[in-house]
């Protein structure tokens, strides 16, 4: 049905040969892009600083129409929304009470145990310029950059939660890898058991645990935080929560809704070394440097002990 | 002679620059129609229908240099691996100008079914090359998503186009 016989035009045939040449040439660019060299990252980040603004005016029209949309849709389910949003507030009244008594109660402990306070992090807020979605790569253009303190490896996150990280830093502009993108992997721990796992995208709304033990029993509904081993990201960062698909397996859905993400908090002062050392609040139990103080289902060796589980 | 020379560089050259500034515009439209509801898992190539239309349809001779650089721009601004859209956009050219159907009947689902053979085979090339660069196998959803929404939003282009070109050549007489 198909064939691959040439066209009549000369000028055609005559451009085979460039044709071919340019063919080789991408494929070169290809392997010379996976070395990851600075110069390339350098050219990637002035090319996103100098076209930032124009990629900003594009999306502006595209992102008030999607805008006004979601205002048309909201106003169609205003008095539902209303009522829902009712008796969420009578709850969080409830939870408000409660929880006043148990931060009390938490000072009060902390300061028995001479707990070491928290760091409290540095963050930079800036604007996303350009939508995630793609279908090889899920990132995001923000326009905050070196100059306002930004380097690459520092976390972003959002009032949900865990965005992804820096991967990229122009004079301007950052680029932000979302979790949810295929090169993007995050040591995690399962709040309602503590089991330790890793996430990662899949260029698509879920998330895949990976590396995580046989004896885990998972709960549909758990919730899943950074545990900040490997020291790159902060520990006790919501990442989303368990959901179960038709198969029965067991996947991650992101606490945070991407498509509307429109600013990133960056974590400046965030350092490893000095958070793992210095200040270890039980977010990660497997973390724990010496097995001299007992924790909940693990042994002085520090390995899980069997049938121990914290199941809610 | 000299000056006729002279003249076609530059003709050349701003007949090239105009079509730059038009595919541009496709990518960054692409771009932002991600910000769309609809759009969420992924937008459709619009610069692939639009390549396809004024290779074949229009049988402007876009410069390979051209589709080079606007590949390796659309590769900046999506973080895609550097290389592999500038080589989509060179196939989609190639295969365009190339392969021909041999039963060639004059209705209206030929140029349809030439753009799926041309598009899937180059997006096939460059789903390739991704999973070998970044060694790990993408949700597939996302992929059909695209391949369905652009196959389906081609038509459209098409009698988009032929309106806009009915109405000038109404215009000129």
């Amino acid at each position: 049905m198909v064939s691959g016989k040439p066209s009549n035009n000369k000028s055609l045939k005559s451009g085979n040969n460039f044709n071919i040449v340019m063919i080789l040439l991408c494929l070169f660019l290809v392997f010379l892009g996976k070395f990851d060299l600075i110069a390339i990252r350098s050219i990637k980040a002035f090319l996103s600083d100098f076209l930032a603004p124009v990629i900003f005016v594009f999306n502006k029209p595209v992102n008030e129409i999607a805008d006004v949309l979601d205002r048309v849709k909201s106003v169609s389910s205003l008095r539902d929304e209303n009522i829902r949003m009712k008796s969420e507030i009578r709850r969080l009244k409830v939870w408000k009470s409660k929880k006043e008594n148990q931060v009390l109660e938490l000072l009060e402990l902390k300061e028995l145990l001479k707990v070491i306070p928290e760091n409290t992090y540095d963050i930079i807020t800036g604007r996303v310029i350009t939508a995630p979605g793609g279908i090889f790569a899920n990132t995001v253009l923000i326009n905050v950059g070196k100059k306002d303190g930004i380097s690459v490896g520092q976390t972003a996150v959002s009032s949900y939660g865990l965005v992804g990280y820096v991967v990229n830093v122009g004079l301007s502009t950052s680029r932000i890898l979302l979790v949810i993108d295929i090169n993007s992997m995050i040591p995690v721990y399962f709040t309602g058991s503590n089991w330790p796992a890793v996430v990662q995208g899949l260029n698509g709304e879920f998330l895949k645990i990976k590396f995580l033990s046989n004896e885990a029993n998972l709960i549909e509904g758990e919730h899943i935080q950074t545990s900040g081993h490997g020291g790159m990201l902060p520990s006790g960062i919501s990442v989303g929560i368990v959901v179960k698909s038709y198969s029965g397996r067991y996947y991650v859905k992101p606490s945070v809704n991407f498509q509307r993400l429109t600013y990133v908090s960056i974590i400046k002062n965030f350092n490893a070394k000095q958070d793992i050392n210095k200040t270890f609040n039980s977010y990660a139990p497997m973390q724990m440097p010496k097995g001299s103080i007992g924790l909940k289902g693990i042994n002085s060796s520090g390995t899980r002990v069997k049938g121990s589980v914290i199941v809610e | 002679m000299n000056t006729n020379y002279v003249f076609d560089i530059f003709s050349n050259f701003s007949k090239n620059l105009f079509f730059f500034i038009i595919l541009f515009i496709c990518i960054n439209i692409e771009s932002s129609l991600k910000a769309l509801t609809f759009f969420e898992q992924a937008s459709p190539s619009i610069l692939s229908i639009i390549l396809y239309i004024c290779v074949r349809k229009l049988s402007i001779n876009i410069s390979n240099l051209m589709l080079f650089t606007l590949g390796i721009l659309y590769d900046v601004l999506f973080a895609g691996n550097l290389g592999t859209s500038s080589l989509f956009f060179l196939l989609i050219k190639y295969m365009t100008q190339h392969i021909n159907l041999k039963h060639n009947n004059n209705n209206n689902n030929k140029d349809w079914i030439y753009f799926t053979i041309i598009f899937i085979s180059s997006f096939f090339i460059k789903f390739i090359f991704n999973i070998f660069l970044n060694m790990k196998i993408p949700d597939f959803s996302p992929i059909l998503f695209h391949l369905g929404i652009t196959l389906i939003i081609f038509p459209f282009i098409v009698v988009g186009i032929k309106i806009i070109y009915f109405i000038t050549k109404l215009i000129k007489n």
